[in-house]
């Protein structure tokens, strides 16, 4: 068994304090969310928290707005890795891929878990 | 520098230039920032005898050393100008996300000079700073336009980061009680913001940036931030009530004390069960949380139509309301999505159309000055009337000017119910006393924002009692003021957070040094600056005063039956402990106390 950080995005109000927590816990002097590797994704009123994946190459070659529902979502907007095509989970300044780490071992040490009131950002047992 | 991005951009609008200052330090030390600073540096530069609505007047939008830090609450700006309503110094503060990313993009603080020729907006989301033309977005709603500026950003990925406070169209047609919506759902709403900002043909200030704020102990900071973080979600106002409710949970309160005021301050709302918090549930509300905050007492609605907008807060439910006599909460959901849209502030709107309704009923104007009977509890006739102030057509124009000009237009000025000018929030300061020596005192006007003392009022001391309402009242005016000032959300303080926790984030964000005392010192300085303000722009204190109902109507029903305000009691022991003379002017001596005299000394120098 092990943990793992569980989104439920239904559950997110948006207050982006997740963002804050990771850009601390990863600068040594500052906070910035544009640094950060988690990001509140916003879709029209609905907040979408999504962790940074791996950084790939590939670029996708897909529609990438999909309807639920009656609404619009841009996937691409969700999806957790960064790309030729987008500048999320990047420094801004350099340009190095971000990606999440949980705060390092074990996962329990996930700051934006921990800064997370809405219970939107938990951690699951799930098996290996 | 930790904290402060120590950078104020100054924007002339006459002649489109612009430059990048530091931020004084003595500034920094003595008004901190937000509020404190906003307000040094409108009293420095301008003559308060100024018409607020000239180009004269200075628009200051500024934001505080923990705004955007990840300080808990740690979100605010406020708005400051010479108010186009009161006269007065007017600091309106708000929420959401705009503060931060204005620190991201390089500030601390925005001060918009002079009038645009044209219109404008203002763009500070590309690392430079520019003046665009507003032509396409003048007339457009606050949702229209913020929609449409985002839709035009040619990069997707920075349309999302981007924050924007625009105003409607009762900012460009400089109704008095004009409000800067900002990211969409938030405002800087009292005071007639708006209007000075529709005075500068400045439409919309779109701000983004990807600048750190330096925060000086990182990892002690976090550690502090998260125990309050664990104290947010054990405390039940904090973890329940407010996440579920929002402040509409202290309507049910107001109405149990007898102080849930009711078609303009004539009877109260004994049974709020329509309007409430609990009502406000029943809409499925989805929750809201601005930058930072591990409370989240915001909600989205939607009622009637797809369009999701903010729910209303305690003070836009007493106003929208129970004040125009309509208890329903889907009506008070449509008209607070109206005020938003139109930018205009939801308690004066509420209360000028409250004082109209009265005056129609008492007969004070001829139906056809209106063109339809207004009567109380009509919630059609408030969402129109909004729509005709803000465009200031018609009877509408009347109304834009405020409750106090419509009360003296028709004669009656005793039926406006307000303290300089400005209407008073939904809370009757007969039953609540401390709630009324506040409204009489603000320097910006009445306003939870400015000094809450409910919470106290309700949970701790005796409401309608007037021992020890002086002293909680200064106490919490100067909190208040360093709140604003530091960037901190008042309602922290219903997870019972006050100055150890502010001095904590402060010291590890900053490192200045300034201790409890220094913020509480900065507190008071703050606003005793804006009382001078206040009285060299000719606002006398016997301004201090509540209306005429207040003081000489008795309660006719619930528990605080038969009081009044007993303001004239209170008053004299809160000038004493101000340090104040019996004209509302600090003394030579509180002045020096609070190392105000130079400034002083320079402002009449002028």
């Amino acid at each position: 068994m092990t943990l793992k950080i569980k989104v439920d995005h239904s559950k997110c109000n948006g207050c982006r304090h997740c963002e804050a927590a990771c850009a601390l816990y990863h600068s040594e002097d500052g906070v910035n969310t544009h640094r950060s590797r988690i990001r509140v994704i916003k879709q029209g009123e609905e907040f979408f928290p999504v962790l940074a994946g791996p950084y790939t190459e590939a670029k996708c070659n897909v529609t990438n707005v999909i309807r639920i529902g009656g609404k619009e979502y841009d996937m691409c907007a969700l999806c957790v890795a960064s790309c030729p095509v987008k500048p999320v989970f990047r420094e801004p300044d350099t340009d190095i891929p971000l990606k999440c780490d949980h705060c390092g071992e074990p996962v329990t040490n996930a700051s934006c878990v921990k800064w997370c009131t809405s219970g939107a950002l938990t951690l699951v047992e799930e098996e290996d | 520098m930790a904290g402060w991005t120590g950078k104020v951009l100054r924007v002339d609008l006459g002649n489109g230039t612009f430059q990048t200052e530091p931020m004084d330090p003595q500034s920094r030390s003595l008004y901190i920032g937000g509020r404190g600073a906003g307000v040094k540096l409108l009293y420095d530069e301008i003559d308060p005898r100024v018409d607020p609505l000239s180009p004269a007047n200075k628009l200051i939008l500024s934001a505080g050393p923990l705004t955007g830090t990840g300080a808990i609450t740690g979100c605010l700006f406020s708005a400051v100008a010479k108010s186009p309503l009161t006269g007065c110094i007017a600091s309106s503060p708000s929420q959401g996300f705009f503060g931060t990313e204005l620190k991201h993009a390089g500030y601390d603080m925005l001060v918009l000079e002079g009038k645009a020729e044209a219109p404008v907006y203002l763009d500070i989301s590309k690392g430079k700073v520019e003046l665009v033309p507003a032509g396409h977005l003048w007339g457009l709603n606050t949702f229209q336009t913020e929609d449409l500026i985002k839709a035009r950003m040619h990069d997707k990925w920075k349309a999302l980061d981007t924050s924007i406070a625009c105003i409607g169209p009762a900012g460009e047609n400089l109704c008095r009680m004009a409000s800067i919506v900002n990211d969409r759902h938030w405002a800087a709403s009292h005071s007639g913001v708006g209007a000075v900002m529709g005075s500068k043909n400045l439409k919309a200030i779109v701000v983004n940036g990807v600048e750190d704020i330096y925060v000086a102990s990182a990892k002690p900071f976090m550690d502090v931030v998260l125990a309050y973080i664990e104290q947010t979600r054990a405390a039940p106002l904090t973890s329940r009530v407010l996440p579920e409710q929002g402040t509409a949970f202290l309507v049910e309160k107001l109405s149990e004390l007898g102080a849930l005021p009711a078609c303009n301050f004539q009877a109260i709302l004994v049974d709020s069960s329509s309007v409430d918090g609990k009502a406000l549930r029943r809409l499925s509300p989805r929750k809201m949380g601005c930058f930072s905050c591990p409370i989240g007492c915001e909600h989205l609605v939607s009622e009637g139509q797809d369009l999701e907008v903010m729910a209303p807060s305690l003070e836009v439910i007493g106003s929208l309301g129970p004040g125009c006599g309509v208890n329903n909460i889907e009506a008070v959901v449509r008209a607070n999505r109206a005020c938003l849209q139109m930018g205009l502030d939801p308690v004066s709107s509420g209360g000028t159309i409250a004082c109209a309704m009265e005056l129609s009923e008492a007969g004070a104007f001829p139906e056809e000055e209106v063109g339809f009977a207004l009567r109380f509890g009509d919630a059609e006739a408030v969402l129109k009337l909004l729509e005709l102030m803000a465009r200031r057509e018609g009877f509408g124009n009347v109304l834009a000017e405020g409750g106090r000009r419509l009360a003296g237009k028709y004669g009656r000025p005793d039926l406006f119910m307000g303290v300089r000018s400005q209407e008073m929030p939904g809370c009757d300061p007969r039953a609540i006393e401390g709630a009324g020596l506040h409204f009489a005192t603000a320097n910006s006007g009445p306003s939870f924002d400015s000094g809450d003392t409910l919470l106290t009022e309700i949970l701790g001391i005796n409401p309608s009692g007037v021992e020890g309402k002086a002293g909680l009242v200064k106490e919490a005016q100067d909190l208040s003021a360093l709140m604003e000032s530091v960037g901190l959300c008042r309602k922290m303080q219903m997870a019972g957070f006050s100055i150890p926790e502010v001095f904590a984030m402060m010291e590890m964000v900053t490192a200045s040094g300034m201790n409890d005392a220094d913020l509480m010192k900065a507190g008071e300085r703050i606003f005793n600056l804006e009382r001078m303000f206040n009285v060299r722009a000719g606002v006398e204190g016997g301004s201090d005063m509540l209306p005429r109902r207040m003081l000489d109507e008795p309660l006719k029903e619930g528990i605080a039956m038969g009081h009044v305000s007993r303001l004239p009691e209170m008053i004299a022991e809160y000038r004493g402990l101000r340090g104040w003379d019996e004209r509302g002017t600090p003394s030579e001596r509180k002045l020096d106390e609070l190392g105000l005299t130079d400034a002083v000394a320079a402002g009449e120098a002028k």
